[in-house]
């Protein structure tokens, strides 16, 4: 993970981008490639990542005037909206199912990573995480991928801080369940 | 990732060591896509999509109908804010000329906080018109292309207050098919004056004072909902106990003396000690009633008795004086009933002139303050801490990072109290150790702190149920003797100066005494500029202890002159009021960077420019002399963020003669232009 601005700097430049185009584009670049790889990894497709990665920064400078500062990083609202863009993606493709009962959408089998990381041992610990339910994935992807704090992926989630918690708890226990207990 | 361990997982799976295990063997896993690309030219795609359009969301903004009204004309001046969103639109156009044949290079600017937009009505050489791009006072820039007809040059500083800027587009520039273009006109705007705060207050001492001690705290009254209000000689405070029974206090303590036995919910005191009430749906004020109204706040005007309401002011005849923009929760009415503050139901602080009726909006509040004693600014609470509002330009500025402010109160000695929930502390704007918490276990939980208007250092505050009152010792309570410097000083000047921007030679004259009108006479100077045709703005170059240099610019068209004008100041009956002036014509302003102001506290002198510089050559170039004209201090410090020098003055002797020196060696940056020599004479910290 690259290393995070300050808060002040970041209440300042956020600031600044509500008037400054110049200073979006310095959010852009700070959190172009974290967002990518985020929505990548919930949708394992690169053109439909791209799609929802420019969605996600497109909502961002149409809503960027209302945010409101809370006391989170900023790229727990960037999160939020990339969540909610994934989301959307998989309810226009199935609008009758529920987002929990949903596996990878846009392709039907493993990534080509993950069948090279049936190779790697640990690395089969993610490619069981990708067969979570969505939100359990969501959250550990957040967790363990991002880094986030458990308060900020709750933002990103639109859920309290215990329900991540229990989300996390349960994808955890699931992986031992299927890979068994680290060595 | 973290190599370290996560302790929310640790805590997360406190009960199950194995899960535990895992968790952090997950973590330190990278996932396959972390380090999965996008396609080559995505990420560019994308940003020239996404600045494209932020530049055309910022530059049709949704103006409210007065704004759009005011706007300026194209290639007229452009007003520009510091800190605050103002958009200006200019627009030109230049010849391009290819081989002989003309096309015209339309180009619109507009001015959005510290970046200025350019719109081409062509495809322009990138490249060309970056090295085109020329700005005075010099300032550096990043360029971002949105597309190759969209251009935004975005200061990496903020823009210096109070300053005209000029951006050129040289001949150099080319369009995308290399053409050459003629002529540009050049875009000029000129950024707002900074929203007036109190000055800081010279300290005698270079380090900071210790916390004052607390004396003679004692619980007075049970207390209700209404604020206690102090009688103007600060020797009583009126409480409206839990019952709505009034009553009046000594603050040294004693009897009281009943005025209402209950039912009181609103209570105010006059300059002439009479007190005004409600009390069962009636305002009493002597021998005069209001029926029928729901008042918030009581006040005095020249007139008399003022109230408002939740919609509108009223007089005490209810002839209406002001109606409000928003449904007003809480007001406060000013020292001298001219103006008034109110929290709005959606937490909107309010400012509203009461003789024009004008309702400003300055912005969210998490609730009321103070006025200023002149009653020019107003002090209020903010999540963010405390701000200040200038009655005159309806803006406000953060005066103090503060979390948790409960309440607070201005001191007639430019002083503030504030409260939270654990402590009462003590504030001097300009105090570089910040608030003061006042030592006492029985300002825990205290709030609605409110000095006593004239009595020695005297306060009050709610604690529980209670009413108490304390004396901070030394407070600062009054204006000070001759000489003395301050906040007051500040305004004295500010008013007088923004009395001449409105040529109104009448109030100007009112801020002068008999030795300061002769010495404008002799001088020859204009106390106004009526009828030359040319704008005047002005800024404070330096302020001490009974001297104030004040820069004037006058412009008209594209011409400037520019003097500078020291004023002395001097108490008389209790007044402070400019008795002296000096001037000196500053004919090479503009020439290369200029000192926009000087600050002299503590152990540091700051000398703020209004360029950018070119930090290698700040050393020797910006310099402390002593009254012989020998440098007493060369070590200097360059902070490019705010554009200022720094220079240790802990060597130097208060109250001592000193100047600042600035040399030709200097530059500014990118632009390169040498300084025009300049000094500057102040006195020791």
């Amino acid at each position: 993970m690259s290393s995070l601005p300050s808060r002040r700097d970041e209440q300042s430049l956020v600031a600044r981008a509500k008037r400054d185009p110049g200073a979006f584009g310095e959010l852009y670049e700070r959190y172009f490639l974290q967002i990518y790889r985020f929505v990548y990894s919930r949708i394992r497709d690169q053109t439909a990542a791209e799609d929802v990665t420019s969605e996600v920064f497109m909502k961002a400078l149409k809503s960027i005037g209302r945010y409101q500062d809370t006391g989170k990083p900023f790229s727990a609202w960037l999160y939020q909206i990339a969540v909610n863009s994934v989301a959307d993606r998989y309810r226009a493709a199935r609008p009758v199912e529920d987002i929990d009962d949903q596996r990878d959408l846009a392709i039907a089998g493993p990534a080509l990573e993950d069948i090279a990381a049936q190779r790697d041992e640990l690395r089969q610990i993610w490619a069981v995480i990708e067969t979570l339910p969505a939100q359990q994935r969501t959250a550990m992807v957040l967790k363990f991928q991002e880094d986030l704090k458990i308060e900020d992926i709750a933002v990103a989630m639109g859920k309290t801080p215990g329900a991540v918690k229990l989300l996390i708890h349960r994808g955890v226990t699931k992986v031992r369940g299927t890979l068994g207990a680290p060595a | 990732m973290s190599a370290q361990r996560d302790p929310e997982l640790d805590d997360l799976f406190e009960d199950d060591p194995e899960l535990r295990q895992l968790a952090q063997l997950i973590r330190a896993r990278p996932h396959p896509a972390a380090s999965v690309e996008p396609s080559p030219n995505f990420h560019s795609v994308l940003k020239q999509r996404l600045m494209r359009e932020a530049w055309e969301r910022v530059s049709q903004p949704q103006l409210p109908w007065y704004r759009r009204a005011l706007a300026p004309q194209p290639l007229a001046w452009a007003g520009a804010a510091v800190g605050a969103l103002l958009i200006v639109f200019a627009a030109w156009s230049f010849a391009a000329t290819p081989g002989g044949t003309h096309s015209t290079v339309k180009v619109s600017s507009t001015l959005s906080g510290n970046t200025l937009l350019l719109s081409f009505n062509q495809p322009m050489d990138t490249s060309s018109v970056q090295h085109a791009v020329h700005i005075v006072p010099a300032t550096e820039v990043t360029y971002n292309w949105a597309d190759n007809q969209h251009l935004a040059v975005t200061a990496l500083h903020n823009l210096t207050p109070n300053t005209q800027y000029v951006v050129t587009i040289e001949k150099t520039a080319r369009t995308q098919d290399g053409q050459p273009v003629a002529h540009t006109p050049p875009v000029q705007f000129v950024t707002s004056p900074p929203p007036p705060t109190p000055t800081p207050t010279p300290s005698s001492s270079p380090s900071s004072p210790p916390t004052p001690p607390i004396t003679g705290l004692h619980d007075v009254a049970p207390v209700g909902a209404p604020a206690a209000r102090w009688s103007p000689d600060g020797t009583k405070i009126y409480i409206v106990g839990p019952s709505g029974q009034l009553g009046a206090w000594p603050t040294q303590g004693g009897a009281s003396t009943s005025v209402q036995p209950d039912g009181v919910s609103l209570v105010a005191v006059a300059l002439d000690g009479a007190v005004a009430y409600f009390r069962d749906g009636q305002i009493t004020y002597g021998p005069v009633t209001v029926t029928g109204v729901q008042p918030i706040a009581l006040g005095f005007g020249q007139s008399g008795l003022v109230f408002a309401t939740a919609s509108d002011v009223e007089a005490s005849d209810q002839h209406k004086l002001a109606t409000f923009a928003e449904q007003a929760t809480s007001a406060d009415i000013s020292p001298a009933g001219d103006r008034l503050v109110y929290r709005s139901s959606s937490g909107n602080l309010h400012l509203v002139n009461l003789t024009s009726g004008k309702d400003s909006a300055v912005g969210p509040s998490a609730g009321l303050g103070d006025w200023s004693p002149d009653g020019t600014k107003y002090a209020y609470q903010t999540d963010a801490g405390v701000f200040v509002a200038d009655t005159s330009s309806a803006t406000s500025s953060r005066l103090l990072e503060f979390p948790g402010l409960t309440g607070l109160s201005w001191s007639h000695g430019n002083q503030l109290l504030l409260s939270t929930s654990s402590a009462l502390s003590l504030y001097t704007p300009g105090d570089p150790a910040g608030a003061r918490k006042l030592a006492a276990d029985q300002f825990e939980r205290a709030r609605a702190p409110s000095w006593a208007p004239t009595a020695g250092g005297y306060f009050a505050f709610r604690r529980g149920g209670e009413l108490w009152i304390g004396k901070v010792s030394g407070a600062q309570l009054s204006i000070g003797p001759p000489g003395t410097a301050g906040p007051n000083q500040d305004d004295v000047v500010n008013g007088f100066m923004t009395a001449r921007q409105n040529q109104q030679a009448d109030q100007a004259g009112a801020y002068l005494d008999q030795a300061g009108k002769d010495a404008f006479s002799s001088a020859g100077l204009s106390l106004t500029y009526a009828g030359t045709g040319s704008t005047l703005r002005y800024y404070t170059l330096l302020s001490q202890s009974g001297k104030v240099v004040v820069r004037l610019v006058l412009t008209k068209g594209n011409a400037q002159s520019v003097v500078d004008e020291t004023l002395t100041l001097k108490s008389s009956g209790g007044k402070l009021l400019i008795d002296g002036v000096s001037d000196r014509p500053r004919t090479s302003f503009g020439a290369g960077p200029e000192i926009v102001r000087v600050t002299v506290a503590g152990d540091q002198v700051q000398v703020f420019f209004d360029s950018d510089l070119d930090q290698s050559t700040v050393q020797g170039s910006v310099t402390i002399k002593g009254a012989n004209g020998q440098a007493v201090s060369s070590q200097a410090n360059y902070d490019p963020r705010s554009k200022a020098v720094l220079l240790p003055a802990g060597g130097l002797s208060s109250g001592a003669t000193y100047e600042i020196a600035v040399g030709a060696g200097l530059r500014d940056t990118p632009n390169g232009r040498q300084a025009v020599p300049y000094q500057l004479q102040f006195l020791g910290p």
